[in-house]
């Protein structure tokens, strides 16, 4: 495998392993919250309701 | 945006709220292995069980539930006048509940997470510590389309000479006002711990001769608004169930409707005729009300064209409220505001 794909391969396998083995330890709230990169990692951004208005 | 959700590592073992572990409030599933497991069940704003924080808070939370920021009484109070009974029935049901009670502040809408205005907020305040107060991240993000960029001038006029001074929203609405006293209130202005002018600025100790008379001169007759609000505020027009209002600055000085004596600054409401026509109500007293209400406008200047010459309100009549001014097919009181200034005696 060339060493190009096999990194960020690599990395993802084990941010994978990272956060789900983390999350089973009962921790895992805290472990994603307080990790700002791997909580990017996880951010799916919201639809936003572009009906909603001020006050 | 992810860092709205990025919890402050060093509160910790600090914070007594996060020591409870996060699914004593935030339920979901701490142990779980994925996120989606995680999240399941999960309680996004708990504090909107206002029971919760009540555990330990017991008298604040009492107070606060019937505070008009948790109830939103206000928001009915202002238009029930406007409608039949039958018509109210329908307005709550249709209108009250499901619109204008999505709007309340829960506690950690002020002390944990700004509120979210039109779906975009910026998430936790600092990190989710609990803090007493951040206005600029939670007052403004509700009031940011009128009051707030009135105060700090972001509306285009210039800023409130008390924001300029450093003053922010809970220097003059206390936390006793915002937490309630136990009463609950109809509108904002039968709250007793509502802020005013006087609760600082006493008359009679002007340093200036000319600003001491024109105090008793005008004392009873005119609001400190009228002459101290340093221009154009924001004023909303045409608002209706399926979308929403315009904005547009303007002034206007009229008779205050509450009392119907006092010269006032007047702010256009956003109601208009066929605001509710899409939910079938069709406000059969829509002309018992104004369209313009007595407003305490956030741009308070200690000098305005108003307190330097009498010349502007009692000669020009700058300001004031006129019958061309008025919206077109606003409600039959709207004229009784229109008020003339008195001619000096020279």
């Amino acid at each position: 495998m060339k060493k190009g794909v096999f990194l960020p391969a690599a990395l993802i396998v084990l941010l994978i392993f990272t956060v789900s083995g983390l999350a089973a330890s009962g921790k895992g709230c805290i472990t994603c919250h307080t990790d700002g990169e791997l909580l990017k990692s996880l951010y799916k951004p919201p639809v936003i309701d572009a009906g909603a208005g001020e006050g | 945006m992810y860092l709205g959700y990025l919890i402050d590592k060093r509160l910790i073992g600090k914070d007594i709220h996060l020591a409870m572990g996060c699914a004593s409030c935030h339920k979901g599933n701490d142990v779980a292995a994925t996120r989606e497991e995680a999240h399941k069940g999960l309680v996004k704003r708990p504090s909107d069980n206002i029971a919760l924080c009540a555990r330990c808070h017991g008298k604040i939370a009492d107070k606060y539930s019937k505070s008009l920021h948790y109830t939103t009484y206000g928001q009915r109070h202002g238009i029930m006048k406007r409608l039949g009974a039958e018509e109210l029935k329908r307005f709550d049901d249709k209108v009250f509940e499901q619109s204008c009670r999505s709007c309340h502040a829960s506690c950690g809408s002020c002390h944990v997470k700004a509120p979210p205005v039109g779906g975009i907020g910026i998430g936790l305040i600092k990190g989710h510590k609990f803090i007493r107060k951040d206005e600029g991240k939670t007052c403004a993000f509700c009031h940011g389309g009128r009051v707030y960029t009135e105060y700090t001038g972001e509306y285009g006029g210039r800023a409130d000479v008390h924001y300029q001074k450093g003053k922010m929203c809970i220097d003059c609405h206390s936390k006793e006002e915002m937490h309630g006293d136990g009463t609950r209130y109809l509108s904002k202005n039968d709250v007793k711990t509502r802020p005013a002018c006087k609760n600082c600025h006493k008359t009679g100790r002007e340093t200036k001769l000319t600003a001491r008379l024109s105090h008793r001169n005008h004392e009873g007759k005119v609001s400190c608004y009228g002459c101290h609000s340093g221009g154009e505020y924001r004023n909303c027009r045409d608002c209706h169930v399926e979308s929403h209002s315009q904005a547009q600055p303007g002034f206007a000085l009229g008779l205050n409707p509450r009392d119907g004596k006092t010269l006032t600054t007047l702010r256009l409401i956003p109601t208009a005729r066929d605001t509710f026509k899409a939910v079938g109500i069709k406000m059969e007293r829509y002309d018992a009300v104004p369209n313009y209400w007595d407003t305490p406008a956030h741009n308070i200047r200690k000098r305005t064209p108003r307190t330097r010459s009498c010349d502007a309100c009692h000669v020009e009549g700058k300001g004031f409220l006129t019958k061309e001014q008025l919206i077109k097919n606003g409600s039959k009181m709207n004229d009784k505001l229109i008020v003339k200034p008195k001619p000096l005696n020279r």
